[in-house]
């Protein structure tokens, strides 16, 4: 028994080694490294179906060292060091929804008892909530997500933490209504809302749905704001920080990510000239008399910045950091 | 029975009458670990591929080299030696010739080489044939083998099928995951059961 044994095992071996010795391909080197940098999500959001894919890709020439997303700026400077080509820009990209209209803001019309999936409530009299634009809040998109950034919150509607996305996209195709959508990283303004009816309509049954009443337009002075089928559209090309869009818009429906901006400050430099006072967006944000220093109100003022370039005295600066760290997303900033 | 008939009745038993997972309890971690139908269609043409091959390859090293040497006391240890090298030298093709059909089924391929469901229909083949009574010949064989890996494939795409739906609904916590996967099988394989039929009926 033993013999056989032996001379069993020592037959196939020879015959596995003289097989792999004839035909076994040679890994290229670069391939174990160029897999330690990758984050070995396999998200596809670089176009290749799994991480061990797009190494070789990488390898051989055929894919970008920046077509990572999760990876980002990291992992792109990485691999452009073990591919040996000059590293290009990378924009890291944040998934956000068009919605914020839980269960406190928009109205019910029906009881929707089947499948804890948006597709499923979709095909069944198109969902539960009025709104026939609006988020479900059945989680297909958590589902969807492979870095588990986004969740349900408790008022019943979906919300991307913006520390966790990567913006790798997954999550764009899952929502049935089309709510969801990549933009610039550095962003963290976005229109939560995806109705494209009337405004008249939109009120009757969402507290936080946009109504298209085009404030929000007025209030961007470079035209990066467009209404476009009922709907404001931000172009985040322009250089706007919106701020002053967000803060205008009477419906509350923009969401600010970020926790608290910075203030202006006037400082002793000031002529009392009143440039600023008329270029603010805020009534009552700056007084003063003309001739004397002016003054900001801190807890009126919205940290826009328009003022800043506006004083011929330069007098103006912001004071303070960007509110950084986790956003709660379970209840968004209120805008005014 | 005419040759045709014998050979299809031979395709029925593996398929249904003993189909592996489900009647013979053989292989059923795959029933477990598939999660999505997507992964069934890759996970059961791997298996099927591999039981194919490795049911027809039994024969042929018991009817050629085990048999006149009188060693089948040997069967099992021989033939999960052989599966694996022919599973290892499949994949190794695979990664030359076919690297995309590779990167579907790589880590599929090995894991299957150890399977219970291969060790259960090489020993199969070799042991007489429950149709005719008498010893399987290679066709005889073949047929098995590849109803077999069909059987499997069934079983496996049957149970993912119901997993799936099964997972968008909201489950009790002890019946999530394994637990429900596991009676899913099991009400999959009283339905199999019905194609032996009663002994009453004989």
């Amino acid at each position: 028994m033993i013999i056989i044994a032996v001379s069993t095992a020592a037959f196939c071996g020879v015959i596995l080694g003289l097989f792999n010795s004839r035909f076994r391909l040679v890994p290229d080197k670069r391939l174990r490294l160029v897999m330690e940098v990758l984050p070995g999500f396999n998200c596809g959001s670089c176009g290749h179906a799994t991480c061990a894919l797009f190494a070789e890709a990488l390898v051989s020439g055929k894919a970008e060292h920046h077509a990572c997303v999760p990876g980002g700026p990291r992992a792109a400077s990485a691999l452009s060091e073990i591919l040996g080509v000059e590293m290009s820009k990378v924009e890291a990209k944040l998934a956000v929804i068009h919605c914020k209209g839980g269960k406190a803001e928009a109205s019910v019309r029906s009881v929707y008892d089947g499948l804890s999936d948006c597709h499923s409530a979709t095909m069944i009299g198109n969902g539960d909530r009025t709104c026939q634009d609006g988020c479900l809040g059945l989680g297909t998109c958590v589902r969807a997500c492979p870095f588990g950034a986004i969740s349900i919150t408790v008022n019943g509607v979906a919300a991307v933490s913006p520390d966790l996305c990567t913006g790798c996209g997954n999550c764009i195709k899952s929502c049935p209504r089309g709510l969801i959508e990549l933009i610039p990283g550095i962003h963290k303004i976005f229109v939560a809302c995806g109705n494209h009816d009337y405004g008249a309509h939109v009120k009757k049954y969402c507290s936080v749905g946009c109504t298209a009443c085009g404030l929000c337009v007025k209030a961007s002075l470079s035209g990066a704001v467009e209404i476009e089928n009922n709907l404001p559209r931000l172009d985040y090309e322009f250089g706007d920080t919106f701020v002053t869009a967000a803060h205008k818009c009477p419906s509350n429906c923009f969401v600010d990510l970020v926790k608290a901006r910075p203030k202006v400050n006037i400082d002793t430099k000031c002529t009392g000239c009143g440039e600023c006072l008329h270029i603010c967006p805020v009534k009552g944000a700056i007084t003063g008399e003309p001739g004397e220093r002016h003054v900001i109100q801190k807890t009126m003022c919205i940290g826009c910045g328009r003022c800043l370039n506006i004083c011929p005295a330069h007098a103006i600066s912001l004071w303070g950091g960007l509110g950084y760290g986790a956003p709660d997303i379970t209840r968004y900033r209120k805008m005014r | 029975m005419s040759n045709l008939s014998i050979l299809l009745h031979t395709a029925l038993v593996a398929m249904f009458v003993s189909n592996l997972p489900l009647v013979r309890m053989l292989g059923v971690c795959p029933l477990a670990s598939t999660f999505s139908f997507r992964n069934a269609w890759i996970y059961s043409a791997v298996a099927a591929f591999v039981l194919t091959v490795s049911g027809t390859a039994a024969w042929l090293i018991d009817a050629l080299i085990l048999a006149p040497a009188g060693l089948e006391v040997a069967q099992l240890l021989v033939f999960m030696m052989t599966a694996a090298t022919l599973v290892q030298i499949c994949e190794t093709t695979f990664e030359r010739f076919y690297p995309r059909m590779f990167h579907a089924i790589g880590t599929d391929l090995s894991l299957l080489a150890a399977n219970c469901a291969v060790a259960g229909l090489m020993l199969t083949v070799t042991d007489t044939n429950s149709v005719t009574g008498s010893p399987f010949s290679l066709v005889e064989a073949a047929v098995h083998s590849i109803f077999a890996a069909a059987g499997m494939s069934l079983a496996i795409l049957i149970t993912s099928g119901l997993r799936e739906r099964i997972d968008l609904n909201r489950l009790p916590k002890p019946f999530a995951g394994l637990a429900g996967a596991f009676m899913i099988a099991a009400i999959a394989a009283i339905v199999f059961a019905g194609f032996a039929g009663s002994p009453a009926l004989h």
